[in-house]
């Protein structure tokens, strides 16, 4: 028993790594075969449910429509995240180099984090109409508290002791903000821009659905009013799948701007 | 005669968030420190070594007296000491080598030059190999050992190091005070050491000033003339063993004078 102990540990990281995802993929491709036989089996009306492999191959029958509209989501999406981003980052340390500042838009900030923004895209249609520039804004709306909240949390974590090491050695504020504050703020502002990243295109595709000419948001209504219900499943997997890229993006962001976080999270 | 360090009458109190209530920390402190001389502060918990250092490092500022380097007051003025804070406090996103290039950074010297000059110094403080690792990825003592350079690389002339081994077991800590000892015959420094170990200051020091518990003042001041090169195998000395029951008998009784309420509460 011990010796197969240290037989599986020998193996290292790099099987249990495989195991933690053969694992989950396992068990969602049971759960895909469990459908289509259920499909197969009740005799289920298309309109009502379609199966895995219906829906795969309305994906691909309409690969071209799919790329359009992606296309179009994709990049609201990254321009909505980048404004967030820059607006949030200057907002944070803007409120973090007074504490007048800070005590005056903090508590606000975090108090309309609480807004639905989905009941504000209606109103920013009434404003910027159904154009890009709109999709734009709801999506930099939902990116840009995470951000800002995160990265200004993150300001406020850093180590007392490290400041003072700093000042006891004549640092300037500029050189502790650069030296000290930034990287210290990074871990936090990450896992804000984590967050943004999983409700950024669900930004853009609300802001569609609202009113757009082209976009998987507008695309997505259209099919759903067609009860073409393989091609709405399609949909939705694009929309999954344009996701998780940006939040892969995030995070290979973030190991790289961040080696020593994740070699001491992960002592792999 | 000018002192490399001199304290004059310092006294410092701090206003507790109680409404009105000053706590003295220090009070009327005096003590010197020649060129290349190491002295140590050895008092118990609370006795304001801490708020001494942060004084002479410019961190804060005394209510009352003087502090001189080289016969010029440095009152509120940073940067003229290299301080050693009690956490080692690297920056866990700094590899070892960027972590002791930092002072040389602040003083504005690039980060190429800056790293040369550190790598330089690697072996002399046995940190060759752990150049390119994180913090983390290292032992207490190495850690120490990287902050110490770190220190170094102030370069001031006076090195104030506040309870640098205290986070250490003992076996580590042993080695450490008998590595710094070396690392300050070589350098010649002078350093003012922080501790509330006996056998520390004894191993480590010139001499040795002895503050009582709050408000902190100096009860008295040794000399340890006790050879050099000392080791571990030192305290096994009896003139060792007799500086030790004097040290220890100031700091029981300065104990002993101020806290009369716990003294009863002992039969």
């Amino acid at each position: 028993m011990k010796n197969w102990r240290n037989t599986v540990k020998k193996r290292g990281p790099g099987s249990e790594g495989w195991q933690a995802f053969l694992l989950p993929l396992s068990v969602f491709l049971l759960l895909i075969t469990i459908w289509q036989l259920f499909v197969n089996l009740s005799g289920i009306e298309e309109w009502l449910l379609p199966g895995p492999i219906a829906i795969i191959e309305a994906l691909w029958g309409n690969r071209d429509l799919m790329w359009y509209h992606s296309v179009q989501t994709l990049s609201e999406t990254l321009v909505g995240l980048a404004i967030a981003v820059a607006v949030g980052v200057l907002i944070a340390t803007v409120i973090e180099s007074s504490e007048l500042l800070r005590k005056s838009f903090y508590p606000l900030l975090v108090a309309t984090q609480t807004v639905p923004i989905v009941a504000v895209a209606p109103l920013l249609f009434i404003w910027l109409s159904y154009g890009f520039t709109h999709k734009v804004f709801v999506v930099a709306l939902v990116c840009f508290f995470p951000v800002t909240i995160s990265l200004a949390d993150g300001y406020r974590m850093v180590d007392r002791d490290m400041v003072r090491y700093m000042t006891s050695m004549g640092a300037s504020p500029v050189q502790i903000f650069r030296m000290v504050k930034l990287p210290a703020a990074l871990p936090s502002f990450f896992s804000g821009l984590r967050i943004a990243a999983t409700y950024s295109v669900m930004g853009a595709v609300i802001g569609e659905m609202i009113g757009a000419s082209r976009g998987l948001g507008i695309f997505l209504i259209r099919a759903s009013q067609s009860y073409l219900t393989d091609r709405v499943f399609a949909i939705i997997v694009v929309i999954t799948l344009l996701s998780l890229s940006i939040y892969a993006f995030v995070e290979i962001l973030a190991r790289v701007m961040m080696p020593w976080y994740h070699k001491q999270k992960d002592p792999a | 005669m000018i002192y490399k360090l001199e304290v004059r009458h310092v006294k410092k109190t701090f206003a507790t968030r109680q409404e009105g209530e000053i706590v003295t920390a220090l009070q009327d402190v005096s003590l010197s420190i020649r060129d290349g001389e190491f002295v140590s502060i050895v008092g118990p918990s609370g006795c304001g070594k801490s708020t001494l250092l942060d004084m002479i490092a410019g961190l804060s500022v005394p209510d009352d007296g003087d502090i001189l380097l080289n016969g010029t007051s440095i009152v509120s003025e940073k940067g003229h000491v290299s301080y050693m804070p009690q956490k080692d406090s690297l920056f866990p996103w700094r590899t070892i080598l960027d972590n002791v290039i930092v002072p040389l950074q602040v003083q504005g010297v690039r980060k190429k030059e800056a790293r040369q000059e550190a790598l330089a110094l690697l072996p002399d403080f046995g940190l060759e190999q752990f150049a390119d690792h994180y913090p983390f990825m290292l032992s207490g003592g190495m850690r120490q050992r990287a902050s110490f350079l770190r220190t170094y690389l102030q370069k001031k002339d006076v090195m104030l190091l506040d309870e640098p081994f205290a986070s250490l077991d003992a076996l580590t800590r042993m080695k450490m005070q008998e590595w710094l000892m070396k690392m300050w015959q070589t350098f010649q420094h002078a350093v003012l050491l922080v501790t509330h170990s006996v056998d520390e200051a004894l191993l480590l020091s010139d001499r040795i000033y002895v503050f009582s518990p709050r408000p902190g003042r100096v009860l008295t001041e040794i000399s340890v003339d006790i050879p050099r090169p000392r080791a571990a195998r030192t305290s096994a000395d009896p003139s060792f063993t007799s500086l030790k029951k004097e040290l220890l008998h100031w700091l029981e009784d300065g104990i002993s004078h101020e806290a009369p309420v716990r003294k009863k509460q002992i039969p």
